[in-house]
């Protein structure tokens, strides 16, 4: 699939021919009919048509560097043309494999509160293939598909297959409506069903959403996760610069599941970041800080207290306008008042996205 | 006497007009032909190799010189066409008189039809028909023609002509008259077909 995704996207960049007008460019060494160009790009600018805009504008600029108003026109064009974060494309696929070391994989069955108390920690690698497709068939709509395949190198009870369904709907300028499900097998085994339902308002900048998760951990050992999660979440976004996006964001969260071992208060801070490095790439980081706090003594008579910290660094390029190659690293840690939830993860990332439609 | 009899003042205004364009922002492109060519060259490779909003670019310059060819319209169109501007590139294409260049009828053909103005696009198919396509697209004319033609085996409802009549309402408003013209010729046989005695 990976194949075929890159295959796809080679395609997509020997179509997509036109260099990208964003891009920079050096100055010819002999002025030629700069003013033609710029007034070519002020007719195309009027009309609407922005990307042959910046282009004209910076083959002004290119032809004479005297000319200031036209490489400020191109950077105003282009900071609206190419956002450091862009709205989601119409149509997307993406596919990227994944590296990852873990220091105790037991823990890696549930995205959520890790599930298995009995188990011992043990290290292990593994490879992943994730697989995604977005498709907005209207502004206001949103769907989803994800696919991911995990390998253990040793612990083959921990191979993983999962896919996932999202729809998101946006029925007013302020309101959001989203839904998830996802399936998953462990050791070949069939884990659990996840689904997923949000609200959310969003005024400006801000955005304050209520989820619910019901799980139905179908394995022996998790099997007491079945129930639901509650998480309110509230995020503000903020672009100090054309360059750079900020957002911040809290959470609060409760587990109310079967087992009472299991129901746990939790919340996490998180603060993120785009800069955009060139007109073509941008680097992103993420620093998530997360508690966990459970209601019950554990069988040792420990209350569990989780403590989590997990940053991330990304680099996207988009080697055309459709095109984009994605790097990224993710490490976690985690400690735990019980000792058995102590763990570590490591994920290195490399992907490639073939977009069509606005972006 | 007049005002604008007055030899002096129109020397004057002749003057001035001339120090305008001289000394206005944009002016025009060197009337070097060759430089010219050089735009219009400039702007066919970037077409021939895809790189299509480059080649509009250049064409447009080539429109900013005083005397641009006479077959400008026959490179402007089809870029036009190939970016997605329909109505621009018919506009374009209609502006220059009959008989035209094949491909740019074929592309003119395709614009109309791109526009929904398919009995339009159906006369210029036709016309293109033992004209010398060669196969393939004499192939592509045919396919075009029959599409039109099934779309027209039952009269449309008569509330297609309004919504053509519409159209030509929004084409004048953006300057484009001859597309507009066609809109309300479409619009017409609509009607027509569909029994209308308005």
């Amino acid at each position: 699939v990976t194949g075929l995704l890159t295959l796809l996207a080679l395609v997509a960049a020997v179509a997509d021919k036109d260099d990208d007008a964003c891009a920079e460019t050096a100055p010819l060494p002999a002025p030629v009919d700069a003013a033609l160009y710029q007034s070519v790009a002020a007719e195309e600018e009027a009309a609407g048509e922005l990307e042959i805009a910046a282009r004209a504008y910076r083959e002004a600029w290119r032809r004479d560097p005297s000319r200031r108003e036209a490489r400020a026109a191109w950077q105003r064009l282009c900071a609206e043309l190419r956002p450091v974060v862009p709205p989601p494309p119409r149509l997307s696929f993406f596919a990227a494999v994944r590296g990852q070391v873990d220091s105790n994989v037991a823990l890696l069955p549930t995205d959520a509160p890790p599930s298995s108390p009995l188990a011992a920690p043990e290290a292990d690698g593994a490879a992943v293939l994730l697989v995604s497709a977005r498709f907005r068939p209207r502004p206001e709509i949103g769907l989803g598909l994800d696919l991911a395949a995990r390998k253990q190198l040793r612990l083959d009870e921990y191979d993983r297959l999962a896919a996932e369904a999202q729809a998101g709907f946006r029925p007013w300028r302020w309101g959001e409506l989203g839904y998830r499900a996802s399936v998953e097998t462990l050791g070949g085994a069939y884990a659990g069903l996840r689904q997923e339902g949000e609200v959310a308002l969003r005024l400006g900048r801000w955005r304050a959403g209520y989820r619910l998760v019901g799980r139905l951990d179908a394995l022996e050992d998790t099997r007491g996760f079945r129930g639901l999660e509650h998480h309110l979440e509230a995020t503000a976004t903020a672009q100090p610069t054309e360059l750079v996006w900020l957002r911040g964001g809290a959470s609060l969260g409760r587990a109310d599941t079967r087992e009472p071992l299991f129901d746990h208060w939790e919340g996490a801070l998180v603060a993120t970041t785009r800069i955009r490095l060139t007109p073509r790439t941008t680097v992103g980081a993420e620093l998530a800080f997360a508690w966990e706090r459970y209601d019950a003594l554990d069988l040792d008579d420990e209350r569990r207290r989780d403590l989590r910290l997990e940053g991330t660094l990304d680099l996207e390029l988009w080697v055309s306008r459709r095109v984009v190659l994605l790097a990224e690293a993710e490490a976690t840690l985690n400690r735990s008042t019980v000792a058995d939830f102590d763990f570590g993860q490591l994920v290195v990332s490399a992907g490639v996205g073939v977009a069509w439609g606005e972006r | 006497m007049g005002r604008a009899a007055d030899p002096s003042r129109r020397t004057l205004l002749v003057f001035c007009l001339g120090l305008a364009v001289l000394l206005g922002a944009p002016r025009h492109a060197s009337a070097d032909p060759a430089e010219v060519r050089r735009h219009l060259l400039a702007g066919v490779e970037a077409f021939q190799a895809g790189r299509y909003e480059t080649a509009l670019i250049e064409f447009r310059v080539v429109g900013r010189s005083p005397s641009p060819p006479a077959d400008l319209a026959f490179y402007l169109g089809p870029t036009l066409h190939k970016l997605g501007r329909h109505a621009e590139a018919a506009e374009v294409l209609l502006a220059v008189p009959a008989p035209r260049e094949l491909l740019a009828e074929l592309y003119l053909g395709q614009a109309l039809y791109q526009q929904r103005l398919f009995l339009a696009a159906r006369e210029v198919f036709v016309g293109l028909r033992g004209r010398g396509l060669g196969p393939r697209l004499e192939g592509v004319v045919d396919r075009y023609v029959g599409l039109v033609e099934a779309l027209y085996a039952a009269a449309p409802p008569i509330v297609v002509a309004g919504v053509y009549e519409t159209a030509a309402v929004r084409e004048l408003a953006a300057g484009r008259s001859r597309l507009a013209a066609l809109y309300r010729r479409e619009a017409a046989e609509i009607r027509q077909r569909a029994g209308d005695r308005r």
